[in-house]
Order: C-alpha cells, then sequence, then structure tokens
C-alpha cells in the first residue's frame, strides 16, 4: 500500500470513528492531556481498530506499520484533533515491558494496557529527587516474598484515574545511587497508598502526589532484577523522548496564530496580520519550526536506513518545547485581554452554556500556562543540554 | 545523482503552509558526490593551513593561484557547469558540499564570486562572444569574475539602481555605454571581467530595466580601486567614464535582469550559507577542544556548566541551521517552488545561527579569540561577511512571512 492510500484508510477510519464529543475534547486540550473519558472512549475505538499501539512490534498487538505510516498516522490523528492518548501504558511501559518483563508479565499486562482496562501513571519524581532522579528515597524492603514500599512520589499525572503505578525505588543504599534503584509494577488500590491532587496554575488537577505507607507487592511485580532498575528507566525515558513529533503540534499552533491574526487587531488598528514587527517575530519562531521539522525528518530518515538519532532526540526536545512556548507568546499578544476570562466548565467536551470570547481564545492562556511545564517534564531543557554537552560535544 | 527522498502528495490541509509534505529526509548522496566531499575534505585539511591563508591574506595578492589552480585541477571549478560548455553538471547538492567544505576550512579563494555567480550567469545569460572570451578559462581557473551592483547608499535593494547603460548611443550604436560608480564589488579587485548591473530603461526602485553587463576590466574608461576587505578577501570600487562595450556583452535579455538573477542568486545564498555551516562547525570543534584544555581555578573550563549550556546551544544552533541547508539544497535540485521561501528560511537563520555561534566561540576562547593570531576571530569575520551580503536577517524574515496563508 501506498503512502497515499494508506493514509487515505486513516482519514476514513478517523472520519468514522472520530465522533465529534470525542473531537471537541481533543480540540479543547490545553497540554498534553486531553479529557480522561473522551481520551479512554478514543483509545477504546482504537483497540478495536487493532491501532492503539502502532509502535509495538506485531506480536504483541503492534500494527506492524512502517514509520512513514506511524508517522502519518500520528499526524492523522492530531489534525483530526483527536484526543491524545495517555502515554504511561502505550508508549512507556508497554515497550519497557517487551523489552524487559517475564512472559508471564508480558502475559499479564500489555493485553490489559491495549484494551485500557490498566491505566498507568508513573512514579518516578519524588520532593526530593527531580532532575536529580537517582537520588530518590522511596525505599522497598524485602519482607518474604513481598518488598514494603514507603515514600511517596510527585508529579504522577492522571494518579487519579490510574489503577496502576510503575516506580522506581530504591532497594540499596550500597554503591553509586544509580546501582541501588529498581523498578516495580504496584496496584493502586493497594492497602497504604493514597493519592493527593495537586492543583495546577490553570485551576485543573493533571498532577498528584502519591503516597506510600508500608505497601506490600510481591517481588514478581519486579521488571528487570533487582538493583537494576535504572538501566530500564533510561530505556524508558528515550521512549518518552523520541516519542515526539513536535512539528505537528507547531502547525496547529500556526494555524491557530494565523486565524486570530486575521481576526484580531493591534494597537493602531490593524489586524494583526497587517503589523510587520509582528510578522517578523511570528517569522522567527516559524523559521526555527521549519528548521526543526527537517531536523526531525533527518533523524527519520536516518532511522528508515537503519541508523540511530542519538542526542537528535536531546535537540528536539529542547527545541520542540521552546519554540511551542514562543508560539504560545504569540497568541496570548494577540489577544490581550481576551486571554483572560478563566472558563474551566467551557473546558469540558459536554459544555453546553456559552462562552465568553471567541472559541479560539479558550485555549490559549492554559496552554500558555500548561506549557511552561513543557521544558521541565521528560528531563529539563537543561539536562538535555547536560546530555548534548556531554554525549555529543564530548564535554 | 541518487537522492532518495520519499514523497506523498499535497496532502496537508491548506493550514499548515509549505506546497509539499516530505514524509523522511535521507539525502544519499552519489558516489560522485561522496568523491567531490572527500576530494575537498583531504585537500584542504593536507593543504589549506590557517598560516598559509594568513600569508597570503596579508600580502599584495587577492588570494593564492596556487590554490586556486589546484581547486581547477581537482575539478571542483566547474562542476556546477552544464556538460555542454565543459562542466560535470552538478547542482545545488555539488555547490553545498563544496562551498560547506570551503568553510570549514576558512578559503578565501573567490568560489562564490568567480563560479557560482559571476561563471553562471555567463553559462546561463552570455552571448557567444562573452562565452568564449571567459568562460572555459573561468573553469580553467585563469579567469576571475565578479559582480558589481551595489551603489553607494544603495547596499541592499537592487531595484535602487541607477548606473545608467545606454544602449546603442548615437555616436556609435553597436555598443553599449556606462557612466557611473559601483562599490564594493566583491573579489573586485582580482576580476579580469565584471558583470554590471545597470540601469537600461525604466526608473530607480524598479527590477524591470535592469540589465547585466559584462565588462572586461581593461575596458578603456573602466577605472578600479583595489583594496582588501575584513573578512580577509579582495573588493574594488568601479568608475566607469563613457565606457564603451560590444552590444553582445549584455547577458540574459535586455531589461530583465531579474529572469536570469534569480536562479543565480538562490545558488549564491545557499553557497553562502553551506560556507557559514562549514565555519559554524569548525568554531564549535575549536571551542570544545580549546574549553577542555583551558585551566582556570584548578580545572578545565568546559566543566562549568554555564559553557557547557552555551556549547550545547551552538550545536543546536548548527544542526537546526544544517537541516534547512539540506533542505533548501535538496529543494534547489528538484525545482521546488518551495525553495526561495525555503532559501530565505535557511539565510535568516544562519544570520541569528551565525552571530550566536561566531560570538559564543570569541567569548569562551577569551582574549585570545580577540587577536589577529587565532583562527576564531577569522571565521568570526567571514560569518559576518556572509551576514552582510544579499539580505539581513530582516529581509529574509519578511520574505518568509510573506508566504503565511493567512
Amino acid at each position: 500500500m501506498s503512502d497515499i492510500e494508506f493514509r487515505e484508510e486513516v482519514r476514513a477510519f478517523i472520519r468514522e470513528a472520530l465522533t465529534t464529543d470525542i473531537q471537541r475534547a481533543g480540540e479543547l486540550m490545553t497540554s498534553v492531556f486531553a479529557n480522561f473519558d473522551a481520551t479512554m472512549t478514543w483509545h477504546r475505538r482504537l483497540n478495536e481498530k487493532g491501532w492503539v499501539a502502532p509502535d509495538w512490534p506485531e506480536e504483541y498487538g503492534g500494527t506492524g506499520w512502517s514509520l512513514n505510516q506511524r508517522y502519518i498516522f500520528q499526524e492523522e490523528c492530531k489534525l483530526a484533533n483527536a484526543p491524545s492518548l495517555l502515554a504511561m501504558g502505550i508508549q512507556m511501559l508497554g515497550p519497557m515491558l517487551i523489552h524487559y518483563g517475564t512472559e508471564e508479565q508480558k502475559a499479564y499486562y500489555l493485553p490489559r494496557i491495549l484494551s485500557g482496562e490498566d491505566v498507568w501513571c508513573q512514579g518516578y519524581s519524588e520532593p526530593g529527587a527531580g532532575s536529580d532522579l537517582a537520588s530518590l528515597k522511596t525505599s522497598a524492603v524485602r519482607d518474604g516474598d513481598d518488598y514494603l514500599i514507603n515514600g511517596s512520589k510527585i508529579w504522577t499525572s492522571y494518579a487519579q484515574f490510574a489503577n496502576k503505578i510503575f516506580c522506581l525505588v530504591r532497594t540499596s543504599k550500597e554503591g553509586k545511587p544509580q546501582a541501588g534503584i529498581s523498578f516495580i509494577l504496584v496496584d493502586m488500590d493497594a492497602e497504604g497508598i493514597q493519592v493527593d491532587p495537586i492543583v495546577g496554575l490553570d485551576g485543573v488537577i493533571e498532577q498528584c502526589q502519591v503516597f506510600f505507607d508500608n505497601v506490600r507487592v510481591s517481588v514478581s511485580q519486579l521488571v528487570g532484577k533487582e538493583n537494576e532498575g535504572w538501566e530500564v528507566a533510561k530505556y524508558l525515558l528515550e521512549f518518552e523522548r523520541g516519542g515526539h513529533n513536535f512539528t505537528i503540534d507547531h502547525k496547529k499552533q500556526m494555524a491557530k496564530i494565523c486565524k486570530q491574526a486575521v481576526s484580531e487587531y493591534d494597537s493602531e488598528g490593524r489586524l494583526w496580520a497587517q503589523n510587520p514587527v509582528f510578522n517578523n517575530r511570528f517569522a522567527d519562531v516559524a523559521v526555527d519550526a521549519l528548521a526543526l521539522e527537517y531536523t526531525e525528518l533527518r533523524i527519520k530518515g536516518a532511522l528508515n536506513a537503519g541508523g540511530n538519532p542519538g542526542a537528535l532526540s536531546s535537540l528536539c526536545k529542547v527545541m520542540g518545547t521552546e519554540i511551542g512556548q514562543r508560539f504560545n507568546e504569540l497568541s496570548m499578544d494577540i489577544l490581550g485581554v481576551q486571554a483572560l476570562p478563566k472558563q474551566l466548565e467551557a473546558l469540558e467536551p459536554d459544555f453546553q452554556g456559552e462562552i465568553v470570547g471567541p472559541d479560539y481564545a479558550l485555549t490559549t492562556m492554559p496552554e500558555y500556562i500548561n506549557n511552561r511545564a513543557s521544558t521541565i517534564y521528560g528531563g529539563s531543557a537543561e539536562i538535555q543540554r547536560d546530555i548534548i554537552a556531554k554525549r555529543v560535544l564530548g564535554l | 545523482m541518487v537522492v532518495r527522498l520519499k514523497f506523498s502528495a499535497t496532502l496537508l490541509p491548506s493550514v499548515c503552509w509549505g506546497s509539499e509534505e516530505i514524509s523522511t529526509m535521507y539525502i544519499e548522496f552519489s558516489d560522485e558526490q561522496r568523491m567531490l566531499k572527500d576530494s575537498a575534505e583531504k585537500y584542504l585539511q593536507d593543504n589549506y593551513d590557517f598560516d598559509g591563508r594568513q600569508v597570503v591574506v596579508n600580502s599584495e595578492a587577492p588570494f593564492s593561484m596556487q590554490h586556486w589552480s589546484m581547486f581547477a585541477n581537482l575539478g571542483w571549478l566547474a562542476m556546477t557547469f552544464e556538460e555542454e560548455v565543459g562542466g560535470f553538471g552538478g547542482g545545488a547538492l555539488e555547490t553545498m558540499l563544496l562551498s560547506e567544505q570551503l568553510g570549514t576550512n576558512l578559503v578565501v579563494e573567490p568560489y562564490v564570486e568567480t563560479i557560482v555567480l559571476g561563471g553562471q550567469l555567463i553559462a546561463r545569460g552570455g552571448s557567444e562572444n562573452v562565452t568564449s572570451q571567459c568562460l572555459d578559462s573561468v573553469m580553467a581557473g585563469e579567469y576571475q569574475l565578479a559582480f558589481a551592483w551595489a551603489e553607494k547608499h544603495h547596499a541592499h535593494a537592487m531595484q535602487d539602481i541607477a548606473l545608467i547603460a545606454k544602449l546603442k548611443p548615437q555616436e556609435n550604436p553597436s555598443v553599449i555605454q556606462l557612466n557611473g560608480h559601483k562599490t564594493v564589488v566583491l573579489n573586485g579587485a582580482a576580476a579580469d571581467g565584471i558583470i554590471v548591473l545597470a540601469r537600461t530603461a525604466g526608473n530607480v526602485g524598479e527590477m524591470d530595466g535592469l540589465s547585466l553587463v559584462f565588462v572586461p576590466v581593461n575596458t578603456k574608461g573602466c577605472e578600479r580601486r583595489s583594496y582588501k576587505t575584513h573578512d580577509g578577501r579582495n573588493a574594488a570600487e568601479f568608475t566607469f567614464n563613457q565606457v564603451q562595450v560590444p552590444a553582445d556583452h549584455i547577458i540574459g535579455k535586455v531589461g530583465q535582469a531579474q529572469a536570469l538573477l534569480k536562479p543565480v542568486m538562490q545558488q549564491v545564498l545557499l553557497s553562502l550559507c553551506a560556507e557559514a555551516v562549514g565555519a559554524m562547525s569548525s568554531l564549535l570543534t575549536a571551542t570544545v577542544d580549546y574549553t577542555k584544555q583551558r585551566q582556570q581555578f584548578g580545572r578545565s573550563i568546559a566543566q562549568f556548566q554555564v559553557l557547557r549550556h552555551r556549547m550545547a546551544d551552538m550545536f543546536m544552533e548548527l544542526e537546526l541551521s544544517r537541516s534547512l541547508m539540506l533542505a533548501a539544497a535538496w529543494k534547489l535540485d528538484q525545482g521546488s517552488d518551495d525553495a526561495e521561501r525555503c532559501l530565505s528560511a535557511l539565510k535568516a537563520k544562519i544570520a541569528k545561527a551565525g552571530k550566536f555561534v561566531s560570538h559564543n566561540a570569541i567569548q569562551l576562547h577569551g582574549g585570545i579569540a580577540t587577536t589577529d593570531e587565532l583562527n576564531v576571530g577569522h571565521f568570526f569575520k567571514r560569518i559576518a561577511a556572509i551576514n552582510s551580503q544579499f539580505g539581513t536577517r530582516d529581509d529574509h524574515l519578511s520574505r518568509f512571512s510573506a508566504s503565511f496563508q493567512y
């Protein structure tokens, strides 16, 4: 099948399966997460089609698509305003289990990720361990065939909806900090777990803090060997970083700015699209976005040819998020005070009331707010620069 | 030439500009292209050391004839000319590969002026008379060209050209007569022939009515004042006082310089930007090496995070520039409608990235890089010269933003 035919097939499916209510949830996304119920409905529809985990090997439920096809699929979903699926199960844990999990773990967990029966959250950061993840202190102490887990995890996205959490825990204090870490799977309804929601700057709860008080977990839930969890975690982080195409997001942002710029007027009564200073600022960011687009294409070209993207994926993480933030700022400037009304209820896909201001203004300020986190999560912009300095430049 | 790029047709909705969509970009260079790159890399690394360059730059000579002859022998000068005129038929990718190496090694010889610009104008639009006078010797490394276009106070807009070329003047209807002045003609000191952008019709402010006129520098009434430029190259002022050249010295069509200039200037922009990419990569390498060995506060300064992050930023600016360079070269070879827009993005990016990388290379080297002795400052000056030519960052951002599909 040619890429063009494939794209047509994807579009046909999306036209049918992506109903207006789910699509509205995608339109109203103000961060990497969409409304939970709509997200899971879309997840299940994709699973029925067999398309929920295109990146997985076919034997585990992947699609067997080429890199191009996977890219096209991702692009079409985004352009159609489909909600982004939760990355924690499909993008992060799945590939990691396929690589490091036991046969039992794979047989039990992978189908439950595909079906949406399990919703995973990620227990990495702690109040005292952010960028310096290896300093984490949540402990797992052996007690017979179980571990007893104590401590707390923070910035745990969607923990309030999750029934499972994968955690990095300390199983040894010997040697380097990295050497005493293990990777373990935990039930969220286990006794001793408490979830405290954290209200974000936009007024919405996406993050939580999860507390562990003598939580008992079977040793069989360890992924990889005891004290070798760091290696597992690094593998997973690469999936977290490498699994994103920023160009599609940027194009959507640019399309939105274009729409705003031909509808809104500047302080001299001109449409923003006719303001030369604004146009040059917009072009400045758009040039970087174009350069990043070709960098992403270079990476894909290298991958297709059997090569390795190497630290170019750190470049993409840094530039992709920073460019996204610059686009947010342009939108804020165009809208002026129209960005200010706080309308949390209008961001729900089933909202029936009247929105204050134009529809395209609804998400601008929440996006601007939430995108500040994009250069912090998934390895901060500073950590990425450290990686480039060390691994590419050999410093 | 093997360029493997996968394409699907125009499928993106109109909200996203760009006339085409590439699924992947993987430029697989042909054997010939690889040989060109390897030969340039090897010859220049083995023979083009900085000290030797400085001897030439500090001499009266405009550049090294010895190197230039070698460039000809290695086939570089004929590389991008059509086979019918004795070239090898190379395109934008060849120009890019070679120019990048020239930039990496800080070459002062006038490749862009004589080959990419002057040579191509003549090859594409020269009459039999003009072509036979110089094209073979250009490719053989025995004839130098320059493009004389800028005028005092008008160093940015070609449509502002005022120098008059009178066709068929009453006193001698078989000639073109030029009067006026041209400023900062790059490679002008070395040039054997110059191509003058002159007004044969129309008014200042119009591109229509501009013509390209080939003038051998020894033509009567053509006065030259030669000098060096800050980036170690040569240039000249030209004054034309009743200069007469045969009527068939018009390059391209009378009054339509733009038609011929447009495709040639695209290659020129690519060449200059590729040179800047080469220069940036040399600067990054030099800075990384230097900060590793430079000791202060009892350790190598490469251990300081503020410097490590600065160098990571330099790396990112370089690689983003390189991505645009590859895309622009490829689009030019494809004859893509999008090439012009991509080149403006590239030139704008180079202006920012080139400054960022060169300024920080100097900053991180410290005082030593502010001296004539170290090559770092000379790369910096070359990048500044590239940024000064054929459109500033603002110009190209404006052109790029004109493509927005509002």
